[in-house]
């Protein structure tokens, strides 16, 4: 008789507290609801933020956003050069358009990325690093903005 | 034989810290950029050029000295002390050291850090001649008070380390030395004006350094006030160096003892606490202590002229809030640190209580310590503000009354960020005194640090109008979002770490 080749598995998951798991990802979006205000927020948006890292670490799960960082970048090169241009009210326009395109972004990966360990407040963990992004968003808008008249008021 | 062999073995071990390196170049960055600021400001116009100058030498030299003095005892009061707690001073005794080489070694590798950021931050007061106001001789005073500095409270904290045996003792009697040594006298002495006091105490380098920008008439002379702090740091050694082996002895732990054994512990003050809680909480000694603040800087300007009287109850507000702070971080940090080092705490976690109720256990206790001094405190805040409205004592009560209730808020707010990062720095560090210190660092001084790093690149954008009225609003905004982050930030992950990792925590040896 021949011996039968084993069949190729799937790697195990890595044992996890799930339990842990769980509160964490309600932290975060406890945290993230509150991190939505802007600049009073933004020590909870940051924990929110570092508490997604640390789920994404345990589960394996990709924890940074898929184009966040270009977006923000070209974001930011944009509304600097709004600023210079005197467009204040356009520099908070593009600061929501970017919360929306983070939340669509986000949204995306919550569709095509496959969960690999049980979560059943991942839908939560999404919810607070949207709302974070969202806060320290906009709180950058609302600093530039400051900076910018403090500047004009300086030159004045 | 090698030359005071513990300095070299603590040296090694400080070189391989990351600490060590990270902190002298924060301290420069600190230095270079408020130097650059008041650099900035005086280039523009915004004020006179030697004012500036002067302004960034006293900024410089008044900041310096409050960080050493304080950095100087306080690393240095719980050094002695812990080898003998740890039973580990015998030993080193028994391999043919004596007093003076054990406690030269723990001063030089204690000093180091200090001294390290010292040389880093001090080409920044180079900024000050570029200004002018300031000769070069203020300088070489300066330097050399600051280094006295640190070297009188690093002697006095060794000392202190060498007399007592128990790690509250310790730091008790090292902030009360501080208290006293570092910023009562210089400031009582500059108000009644007594050089000869000021010889005594390292303060008087620094006061004759700086001139009369420090509202002194008369400073003391400088040699005396550089040689005999110098002596007197010298002969702290001296008698840490022979009270170090003398007091190696277990009758020295006798104390504790006696009062477990006279039940009085277990007083009816801790019924409703868990029954592990047997630290015994002494609100009254903080409280006398506030006290015996309020009635040196209040009593005698209260009835004066108002010129004296403001600035008198500024500072005794201020005083009375960051004592209760360092009070409620350094007790916090206390807490879980030598239930972990001793091995307590895991056996408590395999009885019936959970790392919930113990730390709710913990935080009951702290509230319970600190609600009398904190009361005191709220009171003596409540009658400066009713006083402060009456005097009109900066021509608006209602600024004043606004002011008073902003702070009385914060330190609320402090209080309450400071014993939960405080609680998980002790679990974690597992040593009360660099816990105690990275939670003030967190909370307290970090916004500070952010707020100096920012004064250079905002003199550079604002054309060194920092100090003008229309930057004033902004950079206070950055000011108060900064603090409002450092708090809520530390605070989230404190407790977010206390309820996720304290099992792994507590299991560590």
């Amino acid at each position: 008789m021949k011996p039968v080749p084993p069949s190729p598995q799937l790697p195990a998951p890595e044992s996890v507290d799930r339990v842990r798991l769980i509160r964490r990802s309600m932290r975060c979006f406890v945290y993230g609801l509150m991190g939505v205000v802007p600049l009073f927020g933004l020590g909870m948006a940051c924990l929110a933020l570092l508490l997604q890292r640390q789920v994404g670490e345990e589960t394996g799960e990709p924890a940074g956003l898929a184009g966040a960082k270009k977006s923000s970048i070209a974001a930011l090169a944009l509304a600097l050069a709004l600023l210079g241009c005197g467009q204040d009210g356009l520099v908070l326009a593009l600061g929501i358009l970017l919360c929306a395109l983070q939340g669509y972004l986000l949204y995306l990966q919550y569709q095509r990325a496959e969960p690999r360990q049980w979560n059943p407040a991942r839908h939560l963990l999404f919810w607070g690093a949207g709302l974070a992004y969202a806060g320290l968003v906009l709180s950058s808008a609302i600093v530039l903005l400051n900076i910018e008249s403090a500047i004009r008021r300086a030159g004045s | 034989m090698t030359f005071l062999p513990i300095a070299h073995l603590e040296l090694r071990r400080a070189a391989r810290k990351p600490m060590t390196y990270y902190s002298r170049c924060l301290a420069a960055l600190a230095a270079f950029s408020t130097g650059l600021a008041f650099v900035f400001a005086g280039f523009h116009r915004a004020m006179s050029a030697s004012t500036a100058g002067q302004a960034v030498f006293g900024v410089l030299a008044a900041s310096a000295y409050v960080l050493l003095a304080a950095q100087g005892i306080l690393l240095t009061c719980d050094c002695v002390s812990l080898e003998k707690r740890e039973g580990t001073l015998g030993l080193l005794f028994l391999t043919g050291l004596n007093g003076f080489d054990i406690v030269a070694g723990k001063l030089a590798a204690l000093m180091s850090r200090s001294l390290y950021c010292l040389m880093a931050a001090l080409p920044a007061f180079g900024f000050a001649f570029v200004l002018g106001g300031v000769g070069p001789g203020d300088f070489v005073k300066a330097a050399l008070g600051l280094l006295n500095t640190l070297f009188y409270f690093a002697a006095l904290g060794i000392l202190i380390s060498a007399c007592v045996w128990r790690e509250r003792a310790a730091t008790a009697w090292s902030g009360l030395a501080l208290l006293l040594l570092g910023a009562l006298l210089p400031m009582m002495s500059v108000f009644v004006s007594l050089p000869a006091v000021l010889v005594l105490i390292p303060a008087g380098a620094m006061l004759a350094a700086l001139g009369p920008a420090a509202g002194m008439g008369s400073p003391p002379p400088v040699a005396a006030s550089l040689l005999v702090p110098h002596a007197l740091g010298w002969l702290f050694i001296g008698a840490a160096s022979r009270l170090a082996p003398r007091l190696e002895t277990p009758a020295a732990n006798a104390r504790p003892a006696r009062r477990a054994a006279s039940g009085r512990q277990t007083k009816s003050s801790f019924r409703d606490l868990p029954p592990w809680v047997v630290e015994p909480a002494r609100p009254f000694l903080t409280t006398a202590l506030l006290a015996l603040i309020c009635e040196g800087f209040l009593l005698a300007p209260l009835f004066g002229p108002i010129g004296i009287t403001a600035p008198a109850m500024v500072v005794t507000i201020l005083l009375l809030h960051s004592i209760l702070k360092f009070q409620a971080a350094s007790q916090a940090s206390r807490m879980l640190a030598g239930r972990r080092r001793s091995g307590e705490l895991e056996l408590l976690l395999t009885t019936p209580y959970d790392e919930e109720e113990i730390v709710r256990g913990c935080l009951l206790e702290l509230k319970r310590s600190l609600f009398w001094p904190a009361l005191f405190a709220l009171g003596v805040d409540l009658a400066l503000l009713i006083v402060g409205c009456w005097k009109q004592a900066f021509g608006d009560s209602l600024g004043w009354a606004a002011a008073v209730v902003a702070e009385v808020i914060w330190m609320l707010v402090n209080l309450y960020s400071l014993s939960w990062v405080g609680l998980f720095l002790g679990l974690r560090l597992a040593n009360p005194a660099r816990a105690a210190g990275r939670a003030i660092f967190y909370v307290m001084l970090l916004p500070w640090l952010s707020v100096i790093c920012l004064a250079a690149p905002a003199a550079l954008v604002f054309r060194g109008r920092l100090f003008g009225p229309e930057i004033a609003a902004p950079i206070a905004g950055i000011f108060g979002i900064s603090l409002l982050f450092c708090n809520s930030f530390f605070t989230g992950w404190a407790i977010n770490e206390l309820r996720d990792r304290f099992r792994a925590l507590a299991a560590q040896s």
